[in-house]
């Protein structure tokens, strides 16, 4: 009844925000629409569709084949129906990472299980009931619905609310076992987005632990399973747009040269404006190699033990780096991170990430609105709050990888954090 | 990195030390952030104005203004015409203007606009701009200046501005064959003051009032078959109607109100709606000006005929002039018709000439200046034009955001934010405390052991205990969208024994009661013209003290919506906790946009926050706080104000006729912001209605309940 409940409250909020008188203001703001995801955009491009022209040869658009196609004989055919279905994606978002959440909590008591007698007995009382772990499929709901991110982005009407959705199938996918489903949406996600190929590790992890079995075997068939997907998507795309590939460099090329430096909540637009232009290419290696692949394989090696959490720390580190992030990839991973509520007692600085995370979203807009429409602030001020915003996000993402080891470490070791009679220090290595 | 890899390390030594000094130290960080304000005002804490933009050149030219004679023959034309045919009427001589501006050989237009009365019985309003453009021979009108005069009849109560007018056509007329102009000169005359200008502007950059929805936003994809889904009227109260001429996008403006050639000195007006400031560059530009042609000016306190010897005087007198600024800013009300331009971008000061029996009070040895002259105005507007007509871009060097505490002395964003940021300090520091306080509390009810490492698993053992009871009992009913705030910090689930559901609706009620306030004033006006026959004023001011009233004795039962038992302890300072970090980012936000109104709003409220605590058991201090808290209610505080205000302003009159005035005063202050709202876009009264207005709620709820 309470799930309905949320469930009805979240879609008329949405619903309503969606036939406000601030939903233009919305649609445009640069904290939920940036050039690869917003609304504006994709209606151009399918304008341009619609009348024999290649919406790949501009500059405007930058979203992939397939939705371009989906979206286009939904506004064709059923233009009314749009508010409905970005609300119902979102729902549907929702409900699967509910459903996540819950096969997650069984991993977590079977794995309580099986690690008992490591478990020293000092810790004993540390272990989590049922009562405990009940109720976070609950706040994982609450948290994907009542995020003001997220109802931001869902009534921002970005294509991020897509994105949003085949990643919460492709967990769900991969945490109930089904590999083909999980595999398949990662894939999706992957040719919209390109930044979530980074989770085929965590996801093949966790297809392995969950399908018993030879593990290599597995990782290899996910893998080839996730690379003919893929594949097959870039081919399908091509064929939309008639066996011409050069969507290719309207699509990935753009999210990796970040040609397009419209501000956003990111860190890449204030460094490329200023960069001298003959050290753009080595910059943007940098910046992408940090967004992509820098993190995956030290955090691999450290966290193959719990898939779910690398993949946790994954999508919020790529939405923290990536080159066109809004606030919809961040309420995404915010909605993942009560799954770790028993981590949170561990955690030192939620205080401060939280009272940085209310005071940057509430300064942000402020300052955008001296820099663009007073012309009394400039961007550097701008700038100064994404980047504590990003930072803040930064804090709670080690805070909880910290968390997570000290507690692994209290448990195994009891709570006397001391070696040789001397206290000892943790470090995060 | 020791931070992120080890935040654990040392931090229970550094809880104890906070537990123990958070209250000295908000104390002292308040103490910190006045001190710091004031000694702002001292020479060595503020700086020199200089001129950042190199193309400005200021003062390089020859002056050659020689419309001495044709400024005096307007002026008494003007006069004349004034006296014959608009001595009754408080309309505006449009044809005469006309007239003259066409001899003068500019293209001349004429611009009329409407104003509905957002409040009242729905009265309207009409006027009529008369604008002449003065093509620039050596560009095509990509970029103007603006030179403006506003008008006022002879029945005004104001000072007139016909000497401004005469000036500002003497002035086209010298500048009319020049060859030098780069930029269009647009030469404005506008009635009705300020709604005048707002039209005049609206209408030059095309303001639309329509706010696309998602459908129309679907272009030819939407084939809009019925139109119901215009929930609200979207006419607005000013229409700005259309300009039949246009030039290019204007770079600055200078707006004159002089009354007569014959003045003492010029006051330069800086402070425009929602406190925007002009460009630091030309309120440097226009002093500078102003000495070279020998004009003497002055900036609120500030005489530039006055030296100070005593470096003791010149720091008060700073500090004078800073308040005279910050009390002029506050309201985010222009103090002339150039305030209206910042919101669009444009740089723009007021000239104000005055005399020596000036109501704005007479400066010290003010009868020794000799008075000026149409030649010496004239030559230092030629210089203020020729110099911005050398501008090569918009002003974007130099300072938006300064406090003046001398015409040539200034304090940057980056000297006066440690004040405000102190004050913010202070509130997040005693966030953090009463943080710290309960995660520690449920460490307490368990037996100690003496080891620091055993903390977080205490923690964890007791929320366990607490669920077992509690957890039945608590029940997310998943109504109200404000558990959102909660994620933000991600936190507060962590003991079972906090209802998240009902913190939640008990800060969204509050602001639920505060945009509900915003929108009321509507409501009261109209009750209070048909029912009670009672101008809008009366009726809006009583109206909101009922609601004031009401909101006093309801609030604190509505802690007790949504749950089955009294708030505990940890609930209540989790409300107090978000209190703090929305009061701090309520002074944050709003000082960068108005530092004025950012360093009042907290230096009032940061007591306030500082004090409201969870109360056990109702002593004396309570009652005394309550007090202080009512006394700081958005409302009490204006009319409290307004009654000091009108106390110093006359001194001479009884106490009681006073304070009579003072409410009369605040009564208008209300109607004006809230007009102002509406029609200016000033958001002095929604920020004080939907946020100062739920964060004064909660601090009283906190005051009246006691827990267990």
């Amino acid at each position: 009844m309470a799930l309905v409940l949320k469930y009805v409250v979240a879609v008329l909020v949405r619903y309503w925000l969606i036939h406000s008188d601030y939903w233009q203001t919305l649609a445009n703001r640069v904290e939920i629409a940036t050039p690869l995801n917003s609304w504006k955009r994709l209606i151009e491009g399918i304008y341009l569709f619609e009348h024999n022209i290649d919406p790949y040869d501009g500059d405007s658009f930058h979203e992939s084949p397939l939705l371009l196609i989906s979206f286009y004989s939904l506004l064709k055919y059923a233009p009314y129906l749009l508010p409905g279905v970005f609300t119902l994606i979102d729902i549907l978002t929702a409900y699967f990472l509910y459903k996540t959440a819950k096969i997650f909590v069984r991993i977590l008591k079977r794995n309580q299980e099986n690690n008992i007698e490591v478990i020293s007995d000092e810790s004993k009382a540390m272990i989590l009931t049922n009562l405990q772990l009940e109720e976070v499929p609950e706040y994982v709901l609450s948290v994907y619905l009542f995020n003001p991110y997220s109802v931001l982005n869902c009534v921002g009407m970005t294509t991020t609310v897509v994105q949003n959705l085949l990643l919460a199938v492709s967990l769900w996918g991969s945490v109930a076992g089904h590999r083909l489903v999980a595999c398949i949406f990662i894939a999706l996600a992957t040719h919209q987005a390109l930044y979530p190929i980074t989770l085929i590790v965590p996801i093949s992890i966790l297809l392995a632990d969950v399908n018993k079995g030879c593990k290599k075997c597995s990782y290899i068939r996910t893998l080839l399973v996730f690379i003919l997907c893929w594949g097959f998507l870039i081919f399908i795309s091509a064929y939309i747009m008639n066996g011409s590939y050069s969507y290719i460099y309207n699509t990935y090329g753009f999210i990796l040269t970040v040609p397009d430096l419209k501000p956003n909540i990111g860190l890449f637009w204030y460094f490329f404006t200023e960069m001298f232009e003959h050290f753009r290419l080595l910059f943007v290696c940098a910046f992408q190699i940090n967004a992509l692949i820098l993190y995956v394989v030290p955090l691999t090696l450290r966290f193959k033990n719990e898939p779910i959490l690398l993949a946790t720390v994954l999508i919020a580190l790529s939405t923290i780096f990536r080159s066109y992030p809004c606030v919809g990839d961040v309420g995404f991973y915010l909605a993942l991170l009560p799954m770790w509520k028993h981590l949170f007692t561990f955690m030192q600085q939620k205080f401060i990430a939280g009272c940085a995370f209310i005071i940057t979203s509430v300064l942000g807009p402020t300052v955008w609105h001296l820099w663009i429409y007073s012309g009394s602030a400039n961007a550097n001020f701008f700038f100064g709050v994404t980047l504590s915003f990003a930072t803040a996000q930064i804090f709670l993402i080690t805070d909880l990888m910290f968390a997570y080891l000290k507690r692994e470490f209290t448990l195994k070791h009891g709570s006397s954090r001391q070696v040789d009679g001397k206290p000892a220090k943790l470090v995060l290595r | 990195m020791g931070l992120l890899s080890d935040p654990e390390y040392g931090s229970m030594r550094f809880i104890k030390v906070l537990k123990r000094i958070h209250s000295p130290l908000c104390f002292l960080f308040y103490i910190g952030a006045i001190v710091w304000f004031f000694l702002l005002g001292h020479r060595e804490f503020n700086n020199d104005t200089y001129f950042s933009e190199n193309a400005l050149l200021p003062g390089l030219v020859t002056n050659e203004f020689n419309g001495e004679q044709a400024a005096k023959q307007f002026h008494n034309e003007l006069l004349q015409e004034l006296e014959d045919k608009y001595e009754d009427t408080d309309e505006m001589p449009v044809p005469w203007l006309v007239a003259k501006m066409s001899q003068i050989h500019l293209e001349v237009y004429t611009h009329n606009f409407t104003l509905n009365y957002p409040l009242g019985q729905g009265q309207v309003f009409k006027g009529t701009n008369v604008y002449g453009i003065l093509r620039a021979p050596r560009t095509s009108s990509l970029e103007a200046l603006v030179l403006t005069v506003p008008y006022r009849p002879l029945s005004s109560h104001q000072k007139g501005t016909t000497a401004g007018i005469a000036l500002m056509l003497a002035f086209a007329q010298f500048a009319r064959p020049k060859k030098y102009w780069a930029k269009d000169i647009i030469f404005l005359v506008t009635e009705h003051e300020q709604l005048g200008m707002q039209a005049w502007l609206e209408a030059y950059h095309g303001l639309q009032s329509d706010s696309g929805t998602f459908y129309t936003n679907l272009g030819s994809f939407w084939k809009s078959k019925k139109k119901g889904w215009e929930w609200t009227d979207h006419s607005r109260c000013l229409d700005p109607g259309t300009l039949k001429g246009r030039s290019g996008s204007i770079q600055a403006a200078i707006n004159l109100e002089f009354h007569t050639p014959k003045i003492k000195y010029i006051e330069v007006k800086v402070e425009g709606l929602n406190g925007q400031l002009p460009n630091l560059d030309l309120v440097n530009l226009v002093h500078k000006l102003c000495v070279k042609s020998g004009i003497h000016h002055s900036y609120k306190n500030s005489y530039a005929w006055v030296r100070n010897r005593n470096s003791m005087d010149g720091w008060v007198d700073g500090v004078w002039t800073m308040l005279g600024m910050m009390s002029a800013q506050i309201a985010g009300v222009p103090n002339g018709n150039h305030g209206l331009f910042h919101r669009f971008g444009i740089e723009a000061v007021t000239l104000e000439g005055r005399d020596a029996d000036d109501p704005a009070g007479a400066p010290p040895r003010v009868h020794q200046l000799t008075a000026t002259n149409f030649y010496r105005l004239g030559t230092a507007l030629e210089s203020i034009f020729r110099s911005l007509n050398n501008l090569l871009e918009r002003f974007h060097q130099s300072y938006f955001f300064y406090l003046l505490a001398a015409t040539d002395r200034f304090i940057s964003i980056g000297q006066y934010m440690p004040s405000l940021c102190l004050l913010c300090g202070a509130m997040l520091i005693r966030a953090l405390s009463l943080w710290v306080t309960i995660q520690k509390e449920e460490d307490k009810k368990e037996d100690k052991k003496d080891n620091d490492g055993v903390e977080e698993e205490k923690v964890n053992e007791e929320s366990e205990v607490i669920e077992n009871r509690e957890g039945l009992r608590k029940r997310v009913k998943g109504d109200l969208k404000d558990k959102k705030r909660v994620k933000e910090d991600g936190d507060m689930k962590e003991t079972e024994s906090i209802s998240v559901v009902s913190i939640g609706a008990n800060y969204f009620l509050a602001h639920l009661i505060g945009s509900g306030v915003m929108n009321s004033p509507f409501v009261f006006s109209h009750i209070g013209a048909k029912y009670l026959d009672r101008p809008s004023e009366v009726s809006v001011y009583y109206g909101l003290f009922c609601v004031s009233a009401l909101i006093v004795v309801i609030s604190p039962f509505l802690l007790k919506l949504f749950r089955q038992r009294p708030a505990n302890r940890e609930e209540l300072t989790i409300i107090n906790i978000l209190l703090l970090i929305e009061m701090s980012t309520l002074g944050l936000c709003v000082g960068m946009h108005n530092i004025s109104l950012g360093l009042c709003v907290c230096a009032l409220y940061t007591p306030l926050a500082l004090l409201v605590g969870v109360r056990e058991k109702r002593s004396l201090s309570v009652y005394l706080k309550q007090g202080i808290c009512l006394l700081l209610h958005p409302l009490v505080i204006l009319t409290v104000c307004m009654m000091v205000y009108s106390r110093i302003l006359f001194p001479e009159e009884s106490l009681p006729s006073a304070l009579g005035r003072g409410r009369d005063a605040a009564m208008q202050a209300i109607m004006f912001s809230i007009v102002d709202s509406l029609i200016y876009g000033n958001w002095l009264f929604n920020v004080a209605t939907t946020v100062l207005l739920p964060v004064w709620i909660i601090s009283w709820q906190l005051l009246c309940v006691t827990v267990a």
